[in-house]
């Protein structure tokens, strides 16, 4: 007789749930306004999927809170969200299927710079704004476009801490590697005069391609060249290869950086003791005194389960800038909104969102962090700085 | 200086070979017997690879531990394979290469769609056995040397086991000549699904040990598959020393190539060698030609 009753309450739990969605779905047909529906592409397949879910968590935080505060403009929000599997073709096909099959009021960016730069034109194109929240490459920008705007520190700010820490200690020869995408390249391309500046030698450069089997050969190159520095700009796996080959050949630079792989919170998970002392690129920390930003470090890890990461609270960031255009302008027309974008300052948990005339940012810094004892801690720049740098890097010692 | 350098090149190419070998070693078994290509090869070995990561993140079970357990786990996931999906298609269409290809392309999109869904898309790796010995200047990465080893050991094993075996004889016959197999009384249908079993158990124990030497995600498996195609089109469809002696000549032009040239055309390598002996040694360096 049990299980008989236990499927009759199951059934019964169904049939209430119908019924309250029937209900809930005729009370917005009948009289409450549509959501305002607002359309990205995220990579959640791919090589880019796990920054890919980090930077959506961060939308969705902002989106969840809003609904919970009422909306905008008195609507709910809707995320409207389409995989476009870490591919630039297969992003641009899906926002032109959400600007003209979905009718979507608004759009904001994509996750990564390649892929950001593929769809950049088609904000103008259908006169959209697009805040783009994971595109620090400068490239899109330099297009004269105008309804595509940066939501996140250009991309030689990245490596600009690892110079200024190396130039701080004596360090004199920087070796420079990383992947051959759009991303590392744009960042690469700024090492030279930025360590001339700083009085330091590029000694060694060279980028690998994306998705390589073997870091050993690259490794034995960057050994010959003896450097104080290794700086790669590299992502996840190419970092995890980077370090277990400079370790298996015995490379012991002092100072070790990678732009964007330790960013990501498990990486000391995964690569274990080699994760102390190594310096990474991060716009963003818990500990930063931006606006709100305790209150969304603290909600981010209610709402995850675990710490954010520089691309959620960019992508949250995003999504503040667009309410305060909406809030601001008092209405979803697009033109309005681009205005907003391109002229007015908004506080963010990132810091203070600004643009110039091309839409690049120049309100944001982004900082330098240091794995220390599996914790994420800022080292520069002084004034956010969390923790003292351990120098020279673990097994340099 | 100089000398220790080339040394220290040529040790590091034929430890990319080893591992080369071991990922492709899998993939050879099934095409010997059944003449399948399984293009779902390197997501079973990547799907591998991330249990160890998470078995040792959890509970501290090396990768070296889990390997029996990779290996049971790789060959019962073969048999469901092999009863499940290929044994359903009408015999004359099992030999066919193209149908049972789209299959095993249709399980590879499965398996990291199912690898997705329990591991996510995070990258892992096991931070276990990461340092080299350093033996009078030249370095042998230990994750590396231990897998060489065991590419040597399995091939040998195989080796033995096809040609001094009943089974593994039964095995061969059933891959030359299918009817004169059947003759002899020979259970086609056992012999197949035998050799998807011990392919995939194969690919999965080599999935145990890289996942000591890569970090990846569900989606990294493809290019294991494409690199253990080029390894085995090299040595020979169906050879296992060819295999071997293959990987360890890829290996060697990735190391040279990255080292003298650039990390772009070391990364070709793998693709420009297949495509030259496809041209012109189709055989591959140690292959028979293939018999139906």
């Amino acid at each position: 007789m049990k299980p008989l009753r236990a499927s009759k309450g199951i059934a019964f739990l169904l049939s209430t749930a119908i019924l309250a969605s029937f209900i809930g779905a005729s009370s917005r047909t009948a009289g409450a306004a549509d959501p305002i529906v607002i359309g990205t592409t995220v990579s959640q397949s791919g090589a880019y999927a796990d920054v890919g879910k980090y930077a959506l968590e961060g939308y969705q935080l902002y989106i969840n809170q809003v609904n919970a505060k009422g909306g905008w403009l008195g609507r709910q929000l809707q995320l409207k969200v389409y995989d476009d599997a870490s591919d630039p073709a297969t992003s641009v096909t899906e926002y032109q299927k959400l600007v003209q099959q979905d009718h979507v009021n608004l759009i904001v960016g994509p996750y990564s710079s390649a892929i950001t730069a593929a769809v950049a034109n088609i904000a103008d194109q259908y006169k959209m704004p697009m805040i783009s929240p994971e595109v620090a490459s400068v490239a899109p920008f330099k297009r004269n476009l105008k309804y595509i705007f940066q939501g996140t520190a250009t991309s030689d700010r990245y490596v600009y801490g690892a110079i200024q820490i190396a130039k701080q200690y004596g360090y004199k020869k920087i070796a420079l590697t990383g992947e051959d995408t759009a991303f590392p390249r744009s960042i690469a391309q700024a090492v030279p005069d930025l360590a001339k500046a700083a009085g330091l030698d590029v000694v060694f450069s060279e980028l690998y391609p994306h998705n390589a089997s073997d870091y050993t050969a690259i490794v034995q190159k960057i050994k010959q060249s003896n450097p104080d520095v290794v700086l790669a700009i590299s992502y996840f796996p190419d970092s995890v290869g980077i370090i277990r080959a400079l370790k298996q050949a015995n490379v012991t630079p002092k100072e070790l950086f990678f732009t964007i792989g330790p960013a990501e919170p498990n990486f000391a998970k995964e690569v274990g003791a080699d994760s102390q002392g190594v310096l990474f690129a991060s716009n963003w920390s818990a500990e930063l005194k931006t606006e709100g930003n305790a209150a969304f470090a603290k909600a981010f890890k209610a709402a995850f389960g675990v710490e954010s990461d520089y691309h959620s609270a960019q992508n949250y960031a995003a999504m503040q800038v667009l309410g305060a255009a909406i809030a601001s302008v008092k209405s979803l027309d697009n033109e309005k909104i681009r205005d907003f974008m391109a002229t007015h300052e908004v506080e963010t948990v990132c810091g203070t969102y600004h643009v110039d005339a091309s839409g690049m940012q120049t309100g944001y810094d982004s900082l330098t962090d240091q794995w220390q004892s599996g914790k994420q801690l800022v080292v520069y720049p002084s004034k956010w700085a969390q923790a003292k740098l351990i120098t020279p890097y673990s097994w340099a010692k | 200086m100089h000398v220790e350098l080339v040394i220290q090149l040529i040790i590091n190419g034929l430890l990319l070979g080893g591992v080369f070998a071991l990922a492709a070693l899998g993939l050879n078994v099934i095409f010997g017997v059944t003449r399948i290509v399984n293009l779902a090869h390197g997501q079973i070995v990547i799907l591998t690879a991330l249990t160890c990561a998470v078995i040792f993140q959890r509970f501290g079970i090396t990768p070296i531990e889990a390997l029996p357990g990779a290996l049971i786990g790789g060959a019962i996931l073969g048999t469901l394979i092999e009863r499940l999906l290929l044994r359903r298609l009408p015999e004359h269409a099992q030999s066919r290469e193209w149908t049972s290809l789209l299959i095993t392309f249709g399980v590879s999109y499965f398996l990291v769609g199912l690898s997705l869904a329990i591991f996510s898309g995070d990258f892992r790796s096991v931070a276990y056995l990461t340092d080299s010995w350093h033996v009078g200047g030249i370095d042998f990465p230990k994750a590396q040397l231990l897998a060489f080893i065991l590419a040597i050991l399995i091939a040998g094993f195989l080796g033995i086991l096809l040609r001094s075996t009943k089974v593994g004889r039964a095995l061969r016959a059933a891959s030359q000549n299918l009817d004169g197999a059947r003759t002899c009384g020979i259970d086609i249908g056992r012999m197949r699904t035998l050799s998807f079993a011990l392919g995939c158990g194969i690919a999965a124990a080599s999935g145990a040990l890289l996942s000591m030497v890569y970090a990846y995600n569900p989606d990294t498996g493809s290019q294991f598959t494409l690199i253990s195609f080029s390894v085995v089109v090299l040595g020979g469809l169906g050879s296992y020393a060819g295999a071997i002696v293959g990987a360890g000549l890829l290996g060697l032009a990735v190391s040279f190539v990255g080292f003298y040239g650039n990390t772009h055309f070391g990364s070709m390598m793998p693709y420009i060698v297949f495509i030259l002996v496809l041209l012109f040694r189709p055989t591959g360096i140690l292959g028979k030609p293939a018999t139906t």
